[in-house]
């Protein structure tokens, strides 16, 4: 029986006080131990960022890899074995500037995974640039006299790419973000699943307070339909509140290597199919 | 009559889309199951229609595989054909050329006379169409042409033309047509004949190229996942892998980039499968963060780079050997990798394999040099002895093996720690970018960076005593030359002093195939007894010369090199090595 405890690993993490990584943290491990997912039973994949120095604070199976390409490594890992939870964690910087081709492509390959994205608008670890997603306007280290370019959408943007599960949170309703991951682990192809959450130390324009007074969750509301279209107005940024919960989900979605005929007949994962193949029939074309 | 140099060379060259690859194919495949050893060498510029494409297919009775700058018998499908090669006719060779699209010059007609080459013009359309078939069959009337040339029976190609047209039965039955009729309506003026004799042992060879070898070796050797994206002159890899790998289950999936690519070879093998991917010299550059990560994680890490002339987009089609420093040195910080250089289409098979095995034994990068000449010329070899693939994975641990004590970067005489993959039951582990510790968590301890510095580099010298030495043929004490060359060129060099030798002029030569870690010892040695020490390579700056004389402080006096973006030829390199003796 898998208990909180086993993902402690004895390193405290090294998140500002006031961080939302905290409960974003106690949110996954909730979700793994509820599941009963324990650390020899799951990977998780991080980026290179403040979310990324949690990789070795947590007891589990994981890869910590280059800045952006989380999503390809957590692809490469749910094909060479398809039966193993994963969570790849990355930031909105990471995400959205450095790798974004990548979400672009783990998107329409629907890659069996979990992604949490980070979202605090801003680059925390290189102290406080912007983001794709900082507001137009905003002051920030690398743009002194305010982000010029258009702010970006995330989940518009993957919406409109075919992703088959969305959800959003904040860092501030742990309990609501457990239940996300649980549903987001048990779906059957790419999870996206983005955290709202502060930086106690570079977004001071988007704190906690300025958060938890704008988000509602959509289970609360009567008018929520499971609507691609739908979820895409629910999230624009004219919008006076913010949208939580699982935003979307396709549940008949099938996953990348369910969507290969020619593996329908393997029982096995790619992991277990290492030996010697006798190719002496593919010699008869050359002959 | 014909080659002087025991050989026939024949040369099929035309626009893209006239069929020339297919002609040539079948030519070679025909001469093969007659008897005769064959190579096959392409040229193609890079767009889709146009344009010119040539297949020159040399034919031997011994095993021999190189180039001639000469050709006996040329098959123009159009008027650049006789514009670009006339000159390359030798003495009494002959030209079969559709005579609808060609016109040949009173000049060149002159040039021709003199070295009395023998004219055929041939109605290629008119042939075609009076049996039936369409402009595309204008290739297998030449053919029918050329095989009355070379006095050979109709039943010898009549299978290929079966094989190849197999999409219906109206296309074998209109293309056989074709085929009798550029026979039949043919007239020899000139008997053809050549001294070259079938042999027995050549009958049972296969024709294949470089890649579709390397596909092969991927598939046999236990590659569950193949991924890449497009890139000139590795793209064949991609396409016959994905028609041939999911036949035993392999996913070959092709990546949005090259970065991609990479990363998610390393995730499969993180995951406990064995991933492959390949590109050729821009492609690599981008991967060269993501060899980074795998020497820094340890995780397993096979990539073919295919060269192809450079700096940038350089020249597609075309060959080089210019990318060694880059496979040698690309990836931020220090750490241990194994480069190994192809030299033929069995090495692409046997060394594909071992590749596998080098990368999961020694949990490091394995990069595979290839280059165009290789990868796509059509070679004549033995077919593939499966018996001599095994499979090695190196340290793995299974369930019940370890426990939660089992550190994943133990430090090791050998430098190699166990391996294990995510949901064994053994311990957790963390797999990296940061420097770590040997459980793998971040660490910006000075005593902990360095050790574990020290052991990933420890693993160099554990890789060099396992490589084979280098392949030396000859004894440099005893030579009047003294060859050190890598990769493709190895063909066309043993084709040179295969000659020397009947001239009796003794050489030797020193084959390099593991560039790095480099063999400093046996290098040492050789330069160090040759009395006229030679290298051979495709690029400008002399690379391998180069790493050489940076590991061994010995510096080679001679250099042949070529840069052009064509491979030797075998008369350029018997005349090159002549003129140092």
């Amino acid at each position: 029986m898998e208990t909180l405890q086993d993902f402690d690993n004895g390193n405290l993490p090294t998140w500002c006080p006031g961080c939302g990584n905290f409960s974003i943290l106690a949110g996954l491990k909730s979700a793994l131990v509820e599941l009963g997912i324990g650390p020899l039973d799951i990977n998780l994949c991080f980026d290179i960022g403040c979310n990324g120095n949690g990789a070795d604070k947590i007891n589990a199976y994981g890869i910590k890899g280059l800045h952006g390409r989380t999503l390809p490594l957590a692809g490469g890992i749910s094909l060479g074995n398809h039966e193993l939870p994963i969570v790849a964690i990355s930031g909105d910087g990471a995400t959205f500037d450095e790798g974004i081709n990548h979400l672009v492509h783990t998107v329409r390959s629907n890659y069996k995974f979990v992604f949490i994205l980070h979202n605090n608008c801003t680059f925390g670890l290189t102290t406080g640039q912007a983001t794709p997603t900082t507001p137009e306007g905003q002051k920030m280290n690398s743009c002194p006299y305010g982000v010029v370019e258009k702010r970006l959408n995330p989940i518009q943007l993957i919406l409109t790419l075919g992703a088959t599960f969305v959800a959003r949170g904040f860092s501030g309703n742990v309990n609501q973000l457990t239940e996300i991951l649980k549903k987001a682990l048990n779906h059957n192809g790419f999870a996206y699943v983005e955290v709202l959450q502060h930086c106690a130390t570079y977004n001071k324009f988007q704190d906690h307070q300025f958060l938890a007074s704008k988000v509602y969750d959509v289970a609360t509301d009567s008018n929520f339909k499971n609507d691609r279209s739908y979820a895409y107005n629910l999230v624009d940024y004219s919008n006076e509140k913010i949208a939580t919960g699982v935003l979307f989900q396709d549940e008949a979605s099938t996953s990348y290597p369910q969507k290969l005929l020619y593996r329908h007949d393997f029982t096995t994962k790619l992991k277990d199919e290492v030996k010697v193949y006798d190719i002496s029939e593919c010699l008869r074309e050359f002959s | 009559m014909g080659n002087t140099n025991n050989r026939l060379v024949i040369k099929i060259a035309g626009s893209a889309g006239q069929g020339i690859k297919t002609a040539g194919l079948i030519i070679a495949k025909t001469l093969k199951r007659a008897g005769y050893m064959t190579f096959g060498y392409t040229e193609y510029p890079s767009l889709i229609r146009g344009g010119h494409n040539v297949f020159q297919i040399e034919v031997y009775d011994e095993n021999m595989s190189s180039v001639s700058t000469e050709t006996d018998i040329l098959l123009a499908l159009d008027q650049t054909a006789i514009n670009l090669h006339y000159r390359e006719l030798t003495k009494t060779g002959a030209i079969i050329y559709d005579e609808n699209a060609i016109t040949i010059s009173p000049d060149v007609l002159a040039e021709l006379n003199k070295n009395e080459v023998v004219l055929y013009p041939v109605k290629l359309m008119d042939k075609a169409k009076n049996a039936g078939g369409n402009v595309l069959m204008k290739n297998t009337v030449a053919l029918g042409g050329l095989w009355k040339v070379l006095n050979m029976e109709l039943t010898l190609i009549q299978p290929l033309i079966e094989e190849t047209y197999n999409k219906t039965k109206e296309m074998i039955a209109l293309n056989l047509k074709c085929l009798k009729e550029g026979f039949e309506s043919f007239t020899v003026s000139k008997q053809f004949v050549t001294k070259l004799s079938s042999k027995e042992e050549f009958k049972d060879n296969i024709i294949i190229t470089g890649n579709e070898a390397i596909g092969l070796g991927a598939i046999a050797s236990g590659v569950r996942l193949y991924i890449s994206y497009p890139m000139t002159p590795a793209s064949s890899i991609l396409s016959y892998l994905a028609s041939e790998g999911p036949k035993y289950g392999m996913i070959v999936k092709q990546a949005e980039d090259e970065i991609t690519a990479s990363i998610m070879s390393l995730g499969a093998a993180h995951a406990g499968t064995r991933a492959m991917c390949s590109t050729s010299g821009g492609g690599f550059d981008l991967m060269t963060e993501s060899l980074s990560l795998a020497g820094m994680t340890e995780i397993p890490f096979v990539c073919i780079l295919a060269q192809r002339p450079g700096p940038a987009t350089g020249a597609p089609t075309w060959t080089a050997q210019g990318d060694l420093n880059l496979a040698v040195f690309a990836g931020h910080g220090e750490f241990p990798r194994i480069v190994i250089a192809l030299s033929d289409a069995s090495d692409a098979f046997y060394l594909t394999s071992e590749a596998l095995n080098l990368a999961d034994k020694y949990q490091t990068p394995v990069l595979v040099l290839t280059d165009k000449y290789l990868a796509e010329s059509n070679f004549s070899i033995p077919k593939f002895n499966m018996s001599q693939i095994k499979i090695n994975r190196g340290k793995i641990l299974h369930t019940g093996e370890g426990d939660e004590s089992t550190l994943r970067y133990e430090i090791t005489d050998d430098g190699v720690s166990p391996r294990w993959f995510p949901g064994d039951k053994i311990a957790t582990f963390l797999a990296n970018s940061d420097e770590h510790t040997a459980k793998g968590y971040s660490t910006e301890n000075a005593a902990e960076m360095s050790t574990m510095i020290e052991k990933r580099i420890s693993k160099e010298k554990t890789i060099l005593n396992y490589l084979p030495e280098p392949s030396i043929i000859g004894d440099p004490i005893s030579s009047k030359l003294s060859i050190i060359s890598w990769g493709s060129n190895k063909g066309v060099i043993m084709d040179a002093i295969r000659q020397l030798e009947k001239e009796g002029i003794n050489v030797s030569y020193l084959h390099l195939t593991y560039i790095w870690p480099l063999n400093t010892a046996s290098l040492s040695k050789y330069i160090n007894e040759s009395k006229n020490c030679v290298i051979v390579e495709c690029n400008k700056t002399s690379q391998l010369a180069c790493l050489i004389k940076r590991q061994t402080c010995l510096e080679i006096p001679k250099k042949i090199l070529k840069y052009d973006g064509r491979p030797f030829t075998y008369e350029e390199m018997l005349s090159k090595l002549k003129a140092l003796l």
